[in-house]
C-alpha cells in the first residue's frame, strides 16, 4: 500500500469540499442550540426536532413541487415542536433533559408513523425536489477556494454566515444581551422589567427553528428524499459541538466544522484505507469521545454562567 | 422636610403568621432613614412591598403624597423606588457596564448597542457620585464591595429617589462598609432618599438620620438618631421584660463533653464567616447561641456536624478530636443534630414515617445489622416514638411531606432526641411551629438536660434562649461575643451584644 | 368520604400515570382517526395480537424481558436519582461482552451460563461508571454523559461484529454460542426462553435490595434527598456511583439475556431501542421493580400487537415506536396533571416549596 498516494488521495481538497458539505445540518442545528442554551435552555431533544424538520421539507417539497415550501415547512414544524418543548421544559418547569427526551422519542415514532401513513411503505419517500445548488464557472475557477465553494448547495453560505450574524446579535444588540443574561441570571432580568420566561420562549423557538432548517437540509439538499433515521446522531453531534464550544458563536461554529471534518474523513477513508488498519468507527465515535473528555477534564464542575448540566428552570422563575 | 414616602397601615401575613401588622411608616426626603428589628420583625418584609415582590394584604402607599400601586418591580423601578438586596442581582459574566444598564442600553440606530456609550456613561455616573468604578470590567472579576456599588449605580441609572438598602453591610468589610457610608452620605447629599436596613447598632447610629424599630410585625417606635442610642435602641428592640414559666433551673453539671477551640472558617468568597470560636458544652446544661440571623450561626452548626470544611480550630467530644471525620463518623460519636432546615437537611420528605424516624440511623442495631434492614424493628421504634412524642400521622407508613410543619418537626426532634446518646444540637427547633408544639419542644429539651445530656442551642428567638439556657452565648459577625449565666444577664443586654453594641455602658 | 379521599391522595403518583396513559390512549385514538382508521379495531387487533393465543402471549412475554430487565436497570438509578439514559450503550456492550464469553470457552452449562451472564453485568457496570465518575466528582449532568456514551457504545459493537469477531454468512454477526452457555426454550415451539425466570429473579433480588438493605435504604435517600441524606452521615458520591453501577449492571445484564436466550450470537443492532424504551418502562411502573414486569409485559404486547394490527387495521408498525414517544411525553408534562389532581383532592393549590415566597 503506497501511503502517500492513499494520504493525497484522503486529504486532497475534496475532502473540505465534503466538510462543507456536511457542515450545514450541523452549523445550523448547532447554533439552534446555541442560542437555546445561552438563554438557559438545553434541548436534547435536537435529534428530533431535525427528523421532523427533515420530514417536513421532505413532504412540503414533494407535494408543493417546490423546494422552498419545504424549506418552509421545516422551519415552521420546528417552531412549532418548538412550542411544546418550551411549555414542558419551561412553563411546566420539568427537567429540561425528559422533556428533551421526550421530544426525541416522540419524534422517531410519529416521523415513521405519518411516513407509513402517507406513503402505504416504511423507510423513506420517493424522491422530492430538492433546493438549488450554486453552480459557477467562476467560482470554479478560483484556485483552491474556489472548487471547494462550488456545488454545494444554497444553504451553505447562510450556514457560514449565521455564526457571525449571530455573534452580532448576541453581543451587539440589546436583545442578545437580554438573551444572555436569561441564560446567566433570569433573576437579574426580572427585576429590570424584562420577563425572563418570554425571552425563553422566543430563544428556543428560534432554535428549534433553526433545528428544523438543519434536518430540511438533510431531506432537501445533501440527498433528495426523507429516510427513516437519516439524522443518524447529528443532533446530539450539533449538541457535542455546543459543549465543546462553551456555547460560543465562534468556537462552536469551528466545532461542528471538526465534527462534520471527522465525518467527512471517515468516509473518504472508507475508499482509500482498507479496513483493517483505521476502523471508521473510531471516527465517528470521535465525537462524543472527545465532548466526554473535554467534560472531564476541562470543565470542572458545571455550576458556572452558561451552565450546561443544570436545568435552567431550577431557578425561581 | 418633605414626606417622601407614606406607608399607611400596612398588614401580611404568611399563612398564621403576621409579618406585618398595621405598620405605619414615614420618610423624609433626602433623609437616611433605619429600619432596625430582630429576626422575624418584619423590616425585609415592609420593604418587599414597597419593592413590588410581595403584595400587602392591606394597606396603603403615598409616594410624594400620591397614592400609588406597586405589583411588580418594575412598576417600583418606574416610581423611582430602587432595592438593593443582600443576594446581589448581577451577571457575573458580563460586564459592569453591561449589568448597570441592562433593559435600557444605549443604541446605536434601533438595533446595535452603542458599546462606548454604555461605557462612557457608566464612567460618568460612577464619577458623579464618587463610586470608582471601571465600567468594561467583568463582573465576576470584581470584589464584594464593589459589585455592591455597581448594584447602586443601576439604580442611580434608572433615576432612584428611594433607595432601599437591605442588610448591605452583611457581606462587607469594615473598611469597605466605610466606602459605602461615603457613597451613602453623597448620594443623600443629592437629594436622594435611604431607606437603611440593618441590625447592627453602631452603624446605625453612625448613619441615620431617623430611625424606626420594629418588633414582631410591629413598628414600636419612630426616632430621630440625636435623641436615642445604642442602648435604647437595644431595650427598644428587645424590652420585653416577661419571659413566662422560665425554666427549672439545671440540676447537676458535669464535664465538659463538647469542647469547641478557636474554630475558623470561610464562605464561598473566601470570607471568615467563623472566626476563633471557642467554648464548652458541658453534661446537664443548656448552652444558648444567641444572635440574630446571618452571623455565623447556620456555619457553626454545619461545622459541628462535619458538613463545613475548617479552616483551624478543633473540635473535642469526651476528649477526643472529631473535626476531621467524615459526618457519619462525628455522628456516631455521639451527636444527635436537629437541623436548622427541617426540609432540605431534616427529612427526606417521600420517605414514609417510621423511614425518617431511623434517618442516619440506619447502620445502628436494632434497626439493622449494617446490611439488612430490620423492619419490624423499626416499626416498634416508630409506634413508640410516635406515642412518646405525639406524633399526629394517620399511620407509619404516611409520606412525611403530608405531615404539618409541626409534626414534621416533631419526628426530626424525637428521632435525634431519642437516640442520641450525650450531645444534642438543636438549630432554630421551633421555626416555624405553634405555641403547643414549641411548648413540647422546650419540654424535650429541658428533659434531655436533666438527663445529664449536653444540650446547643441555637435560636433566632431571644426569649426562647432566655427560657430555657443555663448559660447563654451571644454571637456576632463570627465571633463569640461573651458567654454569661443566665441569671447574670438581662434581655437588654444580650440583645444590645448581638446587635454590636458594648455592654459596657449599660448600668449593671 | 375521607377515607376515600385519603385513598386517592395517598396513591397520588399511581393514579397520574394511569392518567397520563388513558391520554397518551385518547391522543393516539384522535392520530388514528385522523388518520382515517379505526382506533377500536386497532385496540381488537393489539389485544389478539398480544395476548389472543398462546404464541402470541409466548412471543409478548419473550419481548418483555430485555425490557423488564432494562427498565429495572433503570429503576435503580432512578431511585437513587441517578437518570442512566445509556442503558442501550451498557445493553449493547453487555450482550457483546456475554456473546464474547459464550462462544470463546467450552465450560459445563452449570458454569457457563452464569459466566456469560456476569460477564455481561460486568461490561454493562464498568461502562456505566465511566458516566458515574463524571457525575460525581465533575458534576456533569448524567442524562447529557450517558447518552453521549451510548455512541460509542454502539460503534464499537458494530466494529467488533462487523470486522473482528466475525461470523461466516450474510449477516453480521458474532459466532454462535456454545450450546452451554443457552438459555433453554420454555414452551415448545415458540421463543419464550428462560431468560423468564430470570427477569423475575431480577425483579424480587431488586426489591429487596432497595426495601430491605440498609444499601438500598441510603440509595433512595440519597435519591430523594441529597442533602438530607449528607446531613445524616449518608456518603453521597459513593452511593450514587454504586447506584450507576448497578444500574449499568443490569443494563449488561439485559443485553447478555438477550444474546442466551434470543438470538445466541450478537446480532448487529439485534436492539431496537431496548434502552430507551425501558425508561419509558420503568416510569409508567412508578419505579416499581414488580410493576415494571406489568408495563413491561404492556410494551412487549404492544410489539407483538402490532404485527397483527398493521395486516388487519392498517396500522404503520412505527405507531409502537409512537406510542412510546408519546406516553413519554405525557408522563414529561405530568405536573400539570399533578397539580389539577392536588387541586380536585386537596381544594388547594399545592405550595411548592421553593423558598422564596410567590406573590398572592
Amino acid at each position: 500500500m503506497n501511503w502517500l498516494e492513499t494520504f493525497k488521495t484522503v486529504f486532497s481538497l475534496a475532502l473540505i469540499y465534503a466538510t462543507l458539505r456536511g457542515s450545514v445540518s450541523i452549523v445550523f442545528a448547532g447554533m439552534g442550540e446555541m442560542i437555546n442554551e445561552r438563554a438557559g435552555v438545553l434541548n436534547i431533544g435536537i435529534e428530533g426536532i431535525m427528523l421532523m424538520g427533515a420530514l417536513a421539507a421532505a413532504l412540503g417539497s414533494y407535494f408543493s413541487g417546490s423546494p422552498w415550501i419545504g424549506l418552509l415547512m421545516a422551519a415552521i414544524v420546528g417552531i412549532v415542536i418548538g412550542l411544546i418543548f418550551a411549555f414542558i421544559a419551561i412553563t411546566l418547569k420539568s427537567v429540561q433533559a425528559i422533556a428533551g427526551l421526550a421530544i426525541f422519542l416522540l419524534a422517531a415514532g410519529l416521523s415513521g408513523f405519518i411516513l407509513q401513513v402517507i406513503f402505504q411503505h416504511g423507510g423513506n419517500t420517493p424522491t422530492v425536489p430538492t433546493l438549488p445548488m450554486v453552480r459557477s464557472e467562476f467560482l470554479e475557477s478560483i484556485p483552491i477556494i474556489g472548487p471547494i465553494f462550488n456545488n454545494q448547495s444554497i444553504l451553505l453560505f447562510p450556514a457560514l454566515l449565521l455564526p457571525v450574524l449571530i455573534w452580532f446579535f448576541l453581543y451587539r444588540t440589546p436583545w442578545g444581551t437580554w438573551l444572555r443574561a436569561a441564560g446567566e441570571n433570569p433573576q437579574a432580568l426580572a427585576v429590570v422589567g424584562i420577563n425572563p420566561i418570554t425571552v425563553r420562549y422566543l430563544a428556543t423557538l428560534a432554535g428549534a427553528m433553526l433545528h428544523g432548517i438543519g434536518g430540511a437540509y438533510l431531506s432537501i439538499s445533501q440527498t433528495s428524499l426523507f429516510s427513516e433515521n437519516m439524522v443518524a446522531g447529528r443532533g446530539f453531534i450539533a449538541l457535542a459541538a455546543v459543549i465543546f464550544g462553551n456555547a460560543k458563536p465562534r468556537p462552536v461554529f469551528f466545532a461542528c466544522l471538526f465534527f462534520a471534518f471527522m465525518d467527512a474523513l471517515q468516509i473518504s477513508l472508507q475508499t482509500a484505507v482498507p479496513e483493517n488498519i483505521i476502523p471508521r468507527e473510531i471516527f465517528m465515535a470521535l465525537p462524543y469521545i472527545l465532548t466526554l473528555l473535554l467534560l472531564a477534564g476541562f470543565i470542572k464542575r458545571t455550576g458556572g454562567p452558561a451552565d450546561i448540566g443544570n436545568p435552567y428552570n431550577r431557578e425561581a422563575r | 422636610m418633605a414626606v417622601i414616602l407614606e406607608m399607611h397601615n400596612m398588614c401580611k401575613n404568611f399563612g398564621s403568621v403576621l409579618a406585618n401588622n398595621h405598620v405605619d411608616l414615614k420618610v423624609e426626603k433626602g433623609t437616611v432613614h433605619s429600619i432596625v428589628g430582630e429576626n422575624g420583625a418584619g423590616k425585609t418584609t415592609l420593604m418587599n412591598i414597597l419593592y413590588g415582590l410581595y403584595k400587602a394584604n392591606q394597606g396603603e402607599i403615598f409616594l410624594e403624597g400620591n397614592k400609588v400601586e406597586i405589583n411588580d418591580p418594575s412598576d417600583a423601578v418606574q416610581l423611582g423606588i430602587g432595592m438593593i438586596h443582600q443576594h446581589f442581582k448581577l451577571i457575573p459574566a458580563m460586564t459592569v457596564a453591561e449589568n448597570v444598564m441592562l433593559g435600557l442600553e444605549p443604541r446605536k440606530g434601533k438595533v446595535f448597542l452603542d458599546i462606548k456609550k454604555l461605557n462612557q456613561q457608566t464612567q460618568e455616573l460612577s464619577d458623579r457620585y464618587g463610586l470608582a468604578v471601571t465600567p468594561d470590567v467583568l463582573v465576576e472579576n470584581i470584589s464584594v464591595g464593589i459589585r455592591q456599588r455597581v448594584e447602586i449605580l443601576k439604580a442611580l441609572y434608572r433615576n432612584v429617589k428611594l433607595l432601599i438598602l437591605d442588610e448591605p453591610t452583611a457581606l462587607l468589610t469594615p473598611q469597605e462598609t466605610e466606602d459605602l457610608f461615603r457613597v451613602i452620605r453623597h448620594l443623600r447629599k443629592d437629594g436622594i432618599t435611604i431607606i437603611f436596613i440593618s441590625h447592627h447598632l453602631n452603624e446605625i447610629m453612625e448613619i441615620s438620620d431617623k430611625i424606626t424599630v420594629m418588633r414582631d410585625g410591629c413598628v414600636v417606635k419612630t426616632v430621630n438618631k440625636k435623641d436615642t442610642n445604642e442602648v435604647g435602641l437595644a431595650r427598644m428592640m428587645v424590652g420585653r421584660d416577661v419571659f413566662l414559666r422560665p425554666a427549672p433551673p439545671a440540676k447537676k453539671i458535669g464535664k465538659p463533653i463538647l469542647s469547641v477551640k478557636k474554630l475558623c472558617a470561610n464562605n464561598i468568597f473566601h470570607r471568615p464567616v467563623l472566626t476563633d470560636v471557642t467554648f464548652d458544652v458541658r453534661a446537664g446544661e443548656i448552652l444558648g447561641i444567641a444572635g440574630v440571623d446571618g452571623n455565623g450561626q447556620s456555619e457553626l452548626v454545619r461545622s459541628l456536624i462535619g458538613i463545613q470544611h475548617i479552616t483551624s480550630g478543633e473540635i473535642t467530644l469526651h476528649g477526643k478530636q472529631i473535626d476531621h471525620l467524615p459526618v457519619r463518623r462525628m455522628r456516631d460519636a455521639g451527636i444527635g443534630a436537629i437541623p436548622e432546615d427541617r426540609l432540605k437537611e431534616g427529612l427526606v420528605e417521600d420517605f414514609n414515617v417510621q423511614e425518617n424516624l431511623i434517618l442516619g440511623l440506619q447502620l445502628h442495631q436494632p434497626f439493622s445489622n449494617g446490611f439488612i434492614m430490620n423492619w419490624p424493628e423499626v416499626r416498634k421504634n416508630a409506634k413508640e416514638l410516635i406515642k412518646k412524642f405525639d406524633i399526629r400521622t394517620p399511620s407509619i407508613d404516611f409520606q412525611t411531606r403530608l405531615l404539618s410543619g409541626g409534626n414534621q418537626q416533631k419526628v426530626i426532634v424525637a428521632r435525634e432526641i431519642f437516640h442520641a446518646p450525650d450531645m444534642i444540637i438543636a438549630a432554630q427547633p421551633t421555626r416555624g411551629l405553634d405555641i403547643a408544639s414549641t411548648d413540647f419542644v422546650h419540654e424535650q429539651l429541658i428533659e434531655q438536660r436533666d438527663a445529664g445530656k449536653a444540650v446547643l442551642l441555637f435560636s433566632l428567638f431571644l426569649d426562647e434562649v432566655l427560657l430555657l439556657s443555663t448559660r447563654i452565648a451571644v454571637i456576632y459577625k463570627g465571633k463569640i461575643v461573651a458567654i454569661v449565666d443566665r441569671e447574670k444577664t438581662t434581655a437588654e443586654k444580650l440583645g444590645l451584644m448581638m446587635l454590636g453594641g458594648s455592654y459596657k455602658h449599660i448600668p449593671a | 368520604m375521607q377515607k376515600i379521599k385519603n385513598f386517592f391522595i395517598k396513591q397520588q403518583p399511581l393514579f397520574v400515570v394511569l392518567i397520563a396513559l388513558m391520554l397518551s390512549l385518547v391522543a393516539i385514538g384522535l392520530l388514528l382517526v385522523a388518520t382515517n382508521r379505526n382506533p377500536f379495531a386497532a385496540l381488537y387487533y393489539f389485544l389478539r395480537g398480544s395476548f389472543g393465543n398462546l404464541y402470541n402471549t409466548a412471543d409478548t412475554l419473550t419481548r418483555m424481558i430485555p425490557l423488564a430487565i432494562a427498565g429495572v436497570a433503570f429503576l435503580i438509578g432512578a431511585q437513587s436519582g441517578v437518570f442512566n439514559v445509556g442503558i442501550e450503550g451498557q445493553l449493547l456492550l453487555g450482550a457483546m461482552a456475554s456473546a464474547i464469553v459464550g462462544y470463546i470457552v467450552k465450560l459445563p452449562a452449570v458454569i457457563h451460563l452464569p459466566l456469560m451472564l456476569l460477564a455481561g453485568c460486568l461490561a454493562g457496570g464498568l461502562y456505566a461508571l465511566i458516566a458515574a465518575w463524571l457525575k460525581a466528582y465533575r458534576g456533569i449532568n448524567e442524562i447529557l454523559s450517558t447518552i453521549m456514551l451510548n455512541y460509542p457504545a454502539f460503534f464499537f459493537t458494530h466494529f467488533l461484529v462487523l470486522r473482528v469477531i466475525k461470523n461466516e454468512g450474510i449477516v453480521p454477526a458474532t459466532p454462535f454460542i456454545q450450546k452451554t452457555a443457552e438459555l433453554p426454550i420454555l414452551i415448545a415451539n415458540t421463543k419464550l426462553h428462560a431468560g423468564l425466570i430470570i427477569v423475575v429473579l431480577v425483579s424480587i433480588a431488586t426489591y429487596w435490595f432497595l426495601q430491605k438493605t440498609t444499601l438500598g435504604y441510603e440509595m433512595r435517600a440519597v435519591g430523594k434527598n441529597k442533602e438530607a441524606a449528607r446531613y445524616h452521615g449518608i456518603p453521597v458520591e459513593k452511593r450514587m456511583v454504586l447506584s450507576f453501577f448497578l444500574s449499568g449492571a443490569v443494563a449488561g445484564l439485559a443485553g447478555a439475556v438477550e444474546i442466551a436466550g434470543m438470538h445466541h450470537h450478537f446480532l448487529d443492532q439485534f436492539s431496537p431501542g431496548y434502552g430507551y424504551d425501558a425508561i419509558t418502562v420503568a416510569m409508567v411502573a412508578l419505579l416499581n421493580p414488580f410493576g415494571v414486569l406489568i408495563s413491561g409485559t404492556l410494551f412487549g404486547g404492544l410489539k407483538t400487537g402490532i404485527m397483527d394490527m398493521s395486516v388487519y387495521a392498517q396500522i404503520p408498525r412505527q405507531l409502537a415506536t409512537l406510542i412510546n414517544g408519546i406516553v413519554v411525553l405525557f408522563i414529561a408534562g405530568k405536573s400539570m396533571i399533578e397539580s389539577s389532581y392536588v387541586r380536585i383532592f386537596k381544594g388547594r393549590e399545592h405550595v411548592f416549596e421553593t423558598g422564596k415566597e410567590k406573590k398572592q
